[in-house]
C-alpha cells in the first residue's frame, strides 16, 4: 500500500515537474512526443534519448567554448574568426537540431540567438549567449535528472512495468 | 496509414510490388546527430517501416551502392560533417533514383530551395514528427509513377536555375544535363539487370534544355543582351511586322520559347506606345521617339529598367498593391514606362490614383524598398520596381529615394515619377536644383489638380526639373500656401528654392499630389541641377513620359486633394519654365545618350539631396516626412 502509494505521490510529483517545465517554457509538447514514443517494447525510450542528448550537449557546449576563446576579438581578422564563427554555426546547427527534437525549448531558443550572434561574428554577443546556453542546459539537465529519478522510483515503487515479473508479484498490491 | 500487408514481402499493389508497401518501406536515415537519428529511426519503425540507420553520410552512400535494389527511400539530414545533405541528394538521385527527404534544423529558405531545386522530394524541419513521416511512402509511389518523366523536373529545375541565376546551376538539373546520357544508360542498364522495372529512361540531356511541356514556367531573365537581340530582331522585322515567331527566330537563343518573346514584345509595345503618347502630348521631349523606339541606347536602358522592373521577384511589378499589380502588368515597361503608365494608365489612372495615394501609406515599407534600391540613385529606379515609381511612395521616405530615382535614367525618372510621390524627396532636391522655377515638388501633387492638371500638367511635366524648383519656390513664396499656390509665380523662379518655408505648407495636401507631381518634381529637381541641362534632357524623355503620366494621373487623379487651383498654378507656373526647359530639354532630348552624365549627375545630386533630405532640415525635409506621415 505504502509502495502504491508512493508510486502515485511520485507520479504526481512527476507530472507537476513535468507541468513546471512547460510552464517555464524549458520543455515543450516534443517532450510529450517522445513520451508517447515508449511502449512495451521500448520502455525506456526517453531517457535514453535525453542520455544521447546530454552526452552530444556537453561536447557541443565544450566545442563552443574552446571556438570561442580562439576568436580573437570582434571584427579583427576576420578570415579567422570566420572559419570559427562558421565552426560555431555547425555545432550550432546540431545543438538546436537535437534539443528541439527532444522538446528543450528554451536551449533552442538561446541556440537561435547564439546562431544570430555567431553570425554577425559578435564576439561578445556569443559569449553572453553561450553562458546562458550553459545555464538553460544545466537547468535542463536538472530538471530531467530529477524527472527521471522520480520515474525509476515510481516505476520501482510500483513495480507495474517492472520487466521482472516476480517483482510484480510481490508487490503487486500497489497497482 | 493502413498496413494492408504486414510482411514486407507481400505486396498488394501487383503495380509496384512490395515496394510500394507503406509498411515495410526501406527506408535508409542518415544524420550526423545521433539524437535526432535515434528520434527518427524510432518514428519510421513506428510507422512499420523497414529502417535502417546510419550517422555517416559516405556509410549511407556505400549502403545505396552496394544495395541498390533494397531502399525505397532516403531521409538525409543537411548538415553532416563527411559529406554535405545536398552532395549526398545528388547521388542518390543520379544513381538510385529514389526519392530523397531532406531534414534539418533550419528552415532557411535558401536551403529549402536548394533542396528543391537539387530533387529532393521533401524538406522536413526538426523536430521531426511521426504524422510526417506516415506520409513519406507517397513520395515512393509518385517517383514509380513519374519515373520515366524524371526529367521533368530535372529540366524545369535546370530552367529555373539558368534563368533565375543566369547560371545552370550545378544541381541535379545541369549535371542530369550533362550526364544524363552517361547515367541514363547506365541507369537502365541497372534497372534492367536489377529489376526490369518498368521505368524507362529518357536522355535527359537533350530535354533539359529544350522547353517542356510540363516544365512549369521558368521566369526569363531579359539581360541587356537578349534585350538588345530583341529589339534588334524588332527593328529588323520592322516594328508592325514584328512577331513572336519571327523574332525569336532572329534573336536565336536558346531555351527561349515564343510565348517568352510574346509577352516581352507585348510589354516593348506598351512601353513604345506610352513614349509615343507622351510624344503626341506636346510634350517637347523628343527623346522618347528617339530615345525610346529606335532601340537606341536609351530604350535599351530603359529596358534594362524595363526589365528590372518586370523582374520577378523585384519589387515592381508584383507589387502587393493592386495599384502596382495593375501597373506592371500593364506596362511592363522600363520605370519610366511604368511610373508613367502605372499612374497614368487612362483607364486606371484614377484608381491609380487613388491607390497610389492610398498606397502611399503602405508605400512606406515601399519606400524603404525604393529608398534601397534607390541609393546608387540611378538603380533606384531601375530597380524601383514599378511598384515604387508609380505609387507615390511615400513621400518622406521615398523622397530621397525618389530623387535618386528621377536622376538616374529619363527611363528611371519617369518611373520615378510615377512611382515617387515623393514629393518630399523634391524637397531635398528643390535645393540643388531649383532652377527650374517649376515647383513641381510636393506640392505638385496639390498642384495636380486634376482640372489644371490636363494641360498644365503637360507643361509641367516638362518641366520635371523643375519640380523641384516649384516646390521650391511655391514654399518659398507661401510657406503655409499649398503649393498650388505658389506654383504660378514661383515656377518661373527656378531659383533654388527656399523649400524650406512652403514646404510644410502643402505636404499634407500635396502629399497626395506628390506622388505624381513629386515625381516630376523629382525629376525635375534630379535633373534641375543647374547647368544640367543634361538632366533636363534625359528629364525630357522621362518628363515627357511622367508628364504624360502625370497628365492622367492629373485628370484621374480626381481624387486628389481638389488641389486643382494649386496644380492649375503649378502647371501655368510649370509651363513657362517648362517651355524654357524645354528648350533646353530638346536641345538635349535628342541625345538620349545624355542620360549617361545625367545619371551620374542625378546620382551625385541624389546623394546630396538624400543627405539633405534625410536631414530633416528646413521644410522639405520636414515636408518630405510629413508627407510621408500624412499619407
Amino acid at each position: 500500500m505504502l509502495v502504491g502509494f508512493g508510486a502515485e505521490r511520485l507520479g504526481a510529483d512527476m507530472n507537476r515537474l513535468l507541468a513546471l517545465l512547460f510552464h517555464q517554457g524549458v520543455l515543450d509538447e516534443q517532450f510529450l512526443q517522445l513520451q508517447q514514443l515508449e511502449d512495451e517494447t521500448s520502455p525506456n525510450f526517453v531517457s535514453e534519448v535525453v542520455s544521447i542528448f546530454f552526452h552530444e550537449s556537453e561536447k557541443l557546449l565544450t566545442s563552443l567554448r574552446s571556438l570561442l576563446m580562439m576568436v580573437e576579438g570582434d571584427h579583427d581578422q576576420d578570415h579567422e574568426g570566420g572559419l570559427e564563427y562558421g565552426k560555431i554555426g555547425v555545432h550550432l546547427n546540431q545543438f538546436m537540431g537535437s534539443s528541439s527534437s527532444i522538446g528543450a525549448k528554451r536551449v533552442r531558443n538561446v541556440c537561435l540567438a547564439f546562431r544570430a550572434a555567431s553570425d554577425h561574428h559578435n564576439r561578445h554577443g556569443c559569449l553572453r549567449a553561450l553562458e546562458q546556453l550553459e545555464h538553460e542546459y544545466c537547468y535542463l539537465k536538472n530538471k530531467l535528472h530529477e524527472f527521471f529519478q522520480l520515474e525509476q522510483q515510481k516505476v520501482l515503487a510500483a513495480g507495474v512495468r517492472y520487466p521482472m515479473n516476480h517483482y510484480n508479484n510481490n508487490i503487486n498490491i500497489n497497482s | 496509414m493502413k498496413v494492408e500487408d504486414v510482411s514486407a514481402g507481400g505486396g498488394s499493389s501487383a503495380t509496384f510490388g512490395r515496394e510500394f508497401f507503406p509498411s515495410g518501406l526501406r527506408v535508409l536515415a542518415v544524420d550526423d546527430d545521433p539524437v535526432c537519428l535515434r528520434l527518427i529511426g524510432h518514428l519510421l519503425r513506428r510507422c512499420q517501416y523497414q529502417v535502417t540507420v546510419t550517422n555517416h553520410a559516405l556509410e549511407a552512400l556505400k549502403m545505396l551502392r552496394e544495395k541498390r535494389n533494397e531502399f525505397d527511400l532516403v531521409i538525409s539530414d543537411v548538415n553532416m560533417p563527411d559529406m554535405d545533405g545536398f552532395k549526398l541528394l545528388e547521388h542518390v538521385e543520379f544513381e538510385m533514383d529514389i526519392p530523397v527527404i531532406m531534414l534539418s534544423a533550419h528552415s532557411d529558405k535558401e536551403l529549402v530551395y536548394k533542396g528543391v531545386t537539387h530533387g529532393a522530394v521533401d524538406y522536413l524541419l526538426k523536430p521531426v514528427r511521426i504524422e510526417e513521416l506516415k506520409n513519406i511512402w507517397q513520395h515512393v509511389v509518385r517517383k514509380k509513377k513519374t519515373g520515366g518523366k524524371r526529367t521533368d523536373s530535372s529540366s524545369l529545375t535546370n530552367k529555373v536555375e539558368r534563368d533565375g541565376n543566369g547560371v545552370v546551376v550545378g544541381g541535379v538539373g545541369s549535371s542530369e544535363s550533362s550526364d544524363a546520357n552517361g547515367r541514363s544508360s547506365r541507369k537502365r542498364k541497372d534497372q534492367d539487370d536489377e529489376d526490369g522495372e518498368e521505368e524507362d529512361e529518357d536522355s535527359d540531356g537533350g530535354g533539359e534544355n529544350e522547353e517542356g511541356g510540363n516544365q512549369k514556367k521558368a521566369r526569363v531573365v531579359w539581360s541587356v543582351d537578349l534585350h538588345k537581340k530583341f529589339v534588334h530582331a524588332v527593328n529588323q522585322l520592322g516594328y508592325d511586322k514584328a512577331v513572336p515567331k519571327k523574332i525569336l527566330d532572329l534573336m536565336n537563343v536558346d531555351g527561349l520559347t515564343r510565348e517568352n518573346v510574346a509577352s516581352h514584345l507585348q510589354k516593348y509595345r506598351l512601353y513604345l506606345r506610352r513614349m509615343s503618347c507622351d510624344k503626341a502630348m506636346g510634350i517637347p521631349y523628343g527623346s522618347k521617339d528617339g530615345s525610346s523606339y529606335p532601340g537606341i541606347a536609351s530604350s535599351i536602358d530603359g529596358f534594362d529598367e524595363f526589365r528590372s522592373l518586370t523582374t520577378p521577384g523585384r519589387l515592381s511589378t508584383y507589387q502587393p498593391g493592386g495599384l502596382l499589380g495593375r501597373l506592371n502588368s500593364s506596362s511592363g515597361l522600363t520605370l519610366r514606362g511604368i511610373a508613367s503608365s502605372g499612374l497614368l494608365q487612362p483607364t486606371n489612372s484614377q484608381a491609380l490614383l487613388n491607390s497610389s495615394i492610398t498606397t502611399l501609406g503602405q508605400q512606406v515599407q515601399q519606400p524603404s524598398l525604393l529608398s534601397t534600391a534607390q541609393t546608387p540613385g540611378r538603380f533606384s529606379l531601375s530597380q524601383c520596381k514599378p511598384n515604387f515609381v508609380l505609387v507615390p511612395s511615400i513621400g518622406g521616405v521615398t523622397s530621397t529615394s525618389g530623387n535618386s530615382m528621377l536622376l538616374p535614367n529619363s527611363h528611371h525618372t519617369r518611373g520615378t515619377f510615377g512611382a515617387q510621390p515623393a514629393a518630399l524627396s523634391m524637397p531635398s532636391l528643390n535645393r540643388d536644383s531649383f532652377d527650374v522655377g517649376i515647383q513641381h515638388g510636393p506640392l505638385s501633387p496639390n498642384l495636380l489638380d486634376s482640372s489644371r492638371c490636363n494641360g498644365s500638367w503637360e507643361n509641367a511635366i516638362q518641366l520635371p526639373k523643375f519640380p523641384s524648383n516649384p516646390l521650391g519656390e511655391q514654399f518659398g513664396h507661401e510657406p503655409s500656401l499649398p503649393v498650388r499656390d505658389c506654383v504660378p509665380s514661383s515656377s518661373s523662379q527656378i531659383a533654388n528654392i527656399d523649400f524650406s518655408s512652403a514646404s510644410l505648407g502643402p505636404p499634407p495636401a500635396a502629399a497626395e499630389m506628390t506622388g505624381q507631381v513629386g515625381l516630376i518634381g523629382n525629376a525635375i529637381e534630379g535633373f534641375s541641377n543647374p547647368g544640367l541641362t543634361n538632366s533636363f534632357g534625359g528629364m525630357n524623355s522621362m518628363d515627357s513620359l511622367d508628364q504624360v503620366s502625370f497628365d492622367h494621373g492629373m485628370d484621374q487623379g480626381r481624387s486628389f486633394d481638389g488641389s486643382s487651383s494649386a496644380a492649375g498654378q503649378l502647371s501655368d507656373g510649370v509651363s513657362p519654365s517648362g517651355f524654357e526647359v524645354d528648350k533646353s530639354q530638346n536641345g538635349f532630348i535628342v541625345d538620349s545618350s545624355s542620360f549617361d552624365p545625367l545619371d551620374d549627375m542625378v546620382a551625385a545630386m541624389l546623394k546630396r539631396e538624400q543627405n539633405e533630405g534625410l536631414i530633416i532640415d528646413g521644410d522639405f525635409g520636414l515636408d518630405a516626412y510629413q508627407i510621408g506621415s500624412c499619407i
